[in-house]
């Protein structure tokens, strides 16, 4: 009988791509052991992967999504969020076409939203302006 | 050049390299576990050269450390690469059967004598003579790097002097060499390969390539436009221009992590809508017209490919908060709406589509990955991954040798700013700290933003360690304590930018940057320090 | 790299041999298993606990597998009656130096290293009694590495990987015999130490000695340990 549960995964800091098992309690993170299986990391860890999980259940964290009104963001459901985007970035296609876009995607997303992202700008925006932060 | 945006080389054939030589990386605080294997190397009897302006943790374990000042890097390269070549240290073999252009660069790099070399770079002549030698002459050499080589306006020019120098020497194609750029952030070579950089579909086809882009057309029912995208940097200009009305930022902190805050955040300001999706309100966040609340990684299904091109998957471990999503979900549900439909069964559908159009993918799913990662190329089902690249041949045929200029940095120190800052990152901190910040026990070792600087600029200025002193550069000031290390030379200063809230180092950083690659020259702004009177 | 002809024996099964491999190693490349506990691959072996003794003919006394290398003609045998009643000697000898409590590993993460093998090779606690060599508690208040003496084994696996593997330093022992302990040079906290709380020293021990003091934390605030 253990207490915790491991899920195997890959540390989301630094590039080397580390593995690591998730230790999880009643739905929540509470500690990290390291993935021996992994060729890359054959078991280490740094301080980020090891003890740097605190992030994932801040009270920070943002719960739903939020859309400005009269200058002030405020709380919103998925569809009027998305709704809004739709009809402002279908507006700006209209005028603008492309070349009235940039998305920055992230080296942090997992590749298949880096994916998402490239296919949305490409089918649904019309542009190419896609970039991440690989210059920073 | 000769090749792609990635390691030519993989992190664990380090620990079997003769020689490694690190220039503009702090691995031991960027990759600490990486750097494992080059500590590892050396305890096996490998040479590691160092070149750094900073007293680095590397140096420790370096047996030559070359402390060059800041922005001369491609006269060091250079100059390495004239000796090689002028006391016939070059591998003639390689040089004929897979390079071009030597005679031309035997004759671009003539000026670039050891004279020349140390006038510039600041290193005695002999250490640059005896780094070249000792490079050449090594059965097999790595040299690994990160941003303190591309964070210049000669940044392009800088990693080309330094394939020049692999190609040289023969030290690509074989295992425990080559050119490795470490990749700085967990995905950053994924989100590469997945075509998130303007001048790339997925996979690093241009657009301009017919065939590549009627795949495309094809698999999204969509005519596409065969130019390539604008950088970020770019892109900025535009939006300034109010030719550029919409963003969305996924997962990125542009306001923190861009050269020239202020000018960022000007050009934010002009958008019609601006769209973030995160797991946190960030600086960036802040001034959205719409925030969607991201899933971490902990709680999502996918991969990450590491710096050595290694596909690796990612697994839900806990629920995202609230109704967080991942970010293809959101994105998925804006593209439906806005009439583009797509369903997805999950994220290994997406994966295979990517796998589908990228060849260099193809032959990586989920179902291959479960146990251990592999590595791309991977073009078929059965083919087993590459470790090194350029085995038998470059992707563009022959390595050509570039002519690579010494550009002096932009924005030099003068009377009015005499000190550089150069900008990095220490290992506990991560990037903008929009994760590291937020774990109280991080904080712990280290809790603020310092500027570094070397007890003899102390002395001068009359700060003590912990004083309070105004940093300022042509476009804005800060206020910070001070920090006196030895891991600096007199007169350069250190910052990394991790916490936003008390110091936007970017406020003072330059936006000048390279032509070629739109990368800001983050490791040398002019600034005056002042000691905060009191 | 495998030498013509270099060849040896182990369990009665001759094998093909490397240079500068040892028995234990030797004896993985052919699926034998022998019982390691003060061992961490990556860095040089100790030797201390003992437990992965064999015999080599020719040979009077056992002989640690983990640091003896392998040579051309050897004889090894790692598994007979001789070597199951050592083991057991030696896992309750261990276990009989241990302080009192629960062992926190065990409890979190499922058998650790120890007591794992102590099942395996049915030893039981309190087989034997004696002195515990369990030291003084630091009061170390780092946040992120919390250090039992009482499960502590003296296996200097944290030790060794703080040293050869993260190469920081940061921890090595101090003092002597039963009154030693694993410590900083100063006996100092690790916050004022080279330890770059890599955490490797938590990773690679096999008791409970080392611990990630919020997941104690964590998990005692929800009463999931005591």
């Amino acid at each position: 009988m253990t207490i915790v549960e491991k899920v195997r995964t890959i540390c989301p800091f630094c590039g080397t791509g580390c593995g690591m098992e998730l230790n999880v309690f009643q739905g929540k993170v509470v500690g990290v052991t390291p993935d021996w299986s992994s060729p890359v990391s054959e078991g280490a860890l740094c301080v980020k992967g090891q003890f740097g999980t605190g992030f994932i259940h801040s009270p920070d964290r943002l719960t739903t999504p939020l859309v400005r009104q009269n200058g002030e963001l405020q709380e919103a459901s998925w569809e009027e969020a998305t709704t809004l985007i739709a009809e402002a970035f279908g507006k700006i296609k209209e005028r603008y076409g492309g070349a009235g876009f940039a998305l920055w995607s992230s080296s942090r997303s997992t590749n298949e939203s880096n994916f998402m992202l490239e296919k949305f700008a490409h089918a649904v925006l019309g542009t190419n302006n896609v970039d991440n932060c690989s210059r920073t | 050049m000769f090749g792609r945006g990635a390691m030519s080389n993989s992190q664990t054939e380090l620990e079997n390299a003769p020689l490694i030589f690190a220039t503009g990386t702090n691995t031991t605080e960027t990759h600490p576990v990486l750097a494992l294997r080059v500590k590892k190397a050396v305890s096996k009897g490998a040479k590691l050269m160092v070149a750094d302006p900073r007293k680095i943790g590397l140096t420790e374990f370096a047996h030559r450390w070359l402390p060059l000042k800041i922005g001369s890097d491609t006269v060091l390269y250079n100059t390495m690469a004239h000796v090689i070549i002028e006391e016939d240290l070059y591998d003639h073999e390689f040089v004929s059967e897979r390079t071009e252009g030597l005679g031309e660069l035997r004759k671009f790099l003539k000026t670039y004598t050891p004279e020349y070399g140390e006038s510039h770079t600041g290193l005695p002549r002999e250490e640059i003579v005896a780094a070249a030698r000792e490079y050449a002459i090594a059965e097999r050499a790595a040299v690994i790097y990160t941003l303190g080589v591309t964070e210049h306006v000669h940044g392009v020019y800088n990693v080309q002097a330094l394939a020049n120098l692999t190609m040289l020497t023969g030290n690509l194609g074989i295992p425990s060499a080559g050119l490795n750029p470490l990749r700085g952030q967990n995905n950053v070579q994924g989100a590469g390969d997945m075509g998130a950089l303007p001048a790339f579909l997925p996979g690093y086809q241009r657009h301009g390539d017919d065939e590549a882009r009627a795949r495309f057309e094809k698999e999204w029912g969509v005519e596409l436009d065969p130019k390539p995208g604008l950088t970020k940097v770019a892109a900025v200009e535009e939006m300034l221009e109010d030719r550029i009305k919409g963003l969305w930022v996924m997962g990125e902190n542009t306001i923190v992590s861009e050269a020239n805050t202020n000018k960022t955040r000007e050009a934010l300001g002009e958008l019609d809508l601006m769209v973030v999706q995160d797991l946190f309100l960030t600086e960036t966040a802040q001034v959205a017209d719409v925030v969607l609340p991201a899933a971490a990684y902990a709680e999502v299904e996918g991969t990450y490919t590491n710096t050595d091109r290694r596909v690796q998957r990612l697994r839900k471990a806990v629920d995202a908060p609230g109704v967080a999503r991942s970010d293809w979900e959101g994105i998925l549900e804006v593209a439906n709406r806005m009439g583009y439909a797509m369903s997805y069964s999950g994220p290994s559908e997406v994966w295979d589509e990517a796998a589908r159009l990228a060849p260099i993918i193809s032959g990586i799913s989920y179902e291959r990955i479960e146990k251990e990662g592999l590595q791309w190329p991977c073009p078929t089902p059965d083919h087993p991954g590459t470790s090194f690249l350029h085995e038998h041949t470059f992707v563009s045929g022959r390595g050509r040798f570039m002519m690579t200029p010494h550009v002096p940095a932009a924005e030099p120190p003068d009377d009015d700013y005499p000190f550089v800052l150069t900008t990095g990152r220490r290992r506990p901190t991560y990037h903008t700290g929009t994760m590291t910040r937020r774990d109280e026990r991080l904080n712990e070792l280290v809790p603020e933003e310092v500027l570094e600087i070397n007890l003899e600029d102390a002395v001068d200025l009359r700060l003590e360690d912990g004083d309070e002193a105004d940093v300022s550069s042509r476009r804005g000031t800060l206020r910070l304590p001070v920090k006196i290390t030895d891991m600096s030379p007199a007169g350069i200063a250190f910052m990394s930018f991790s916490f936003p809230d008390k110091a936007m180092t970017n406020v003072l950083t330059t936006d000048e940057h390279d032509p070629q690659s739109h990368t800001a020259q983050f490791k040398a702004t002019a600034v005056q320090i002042r000691r905060v009177a009191g | 790299m495998t030498q013509q002809g270099q060849r040896a024996t182990i369990n009665g099964r001759e094998i093909d041999i490397s240079e500068g491999e040892t028995i234990l190693e030797a004896a993985a490349m052919v699926g034998v298993a022998v019982p390691i506990l003060c061992h961490d691959e990556r860095v040089t072996p100790s030797a201390t606990c003992r437990v992965c003794v064999v015999k080599v003919e020719g040979r009077r006394l056992p002989i640690a597998a983990c640091a003896q290398k392998i040579e051309p003609g050897m004889t090894v045998v790692t598994e007979d009656d001789d070597l199951s009643t050592w083991r057991k000697g030696i896992i309750e000898l261990t276990l009989s130096e241990l302080g009192g409590g629960a062992c926190l590993s065990c409890e979190m993460h499922g058998p650790c290293d120890l007591h794992a093998l102590a099942a395996e090779v049915g030893a039981e606690p309190g087989a034997l009694r004696g002195a515990t060599s369990a030291g003084p508690k630091l009061d170390d208040s780092n946040p992120f590495i919390l250090r039992d003496y009482d499960q502590c084994i003296f296996c200097y696996r944290c030790t060794r990987v703080c040293g050869e593997h993260e190469q920081a330093h940061a921890i090595g022992p101090a003092g002597r015999g039963f009154a030693s302990i694993i410590a900083t040079s100063f006996d100092g906290g690790l916050m004022d130490s080279p330890c770059t709380f890599c955490g490797q020293c938590i990773q690679t021990c096999p008791t409970g000695a080392l611990l990630d003091r919020r997941m104690i934390e964590l998990l005692k605030d929800e009463g999931a340990i005591r």
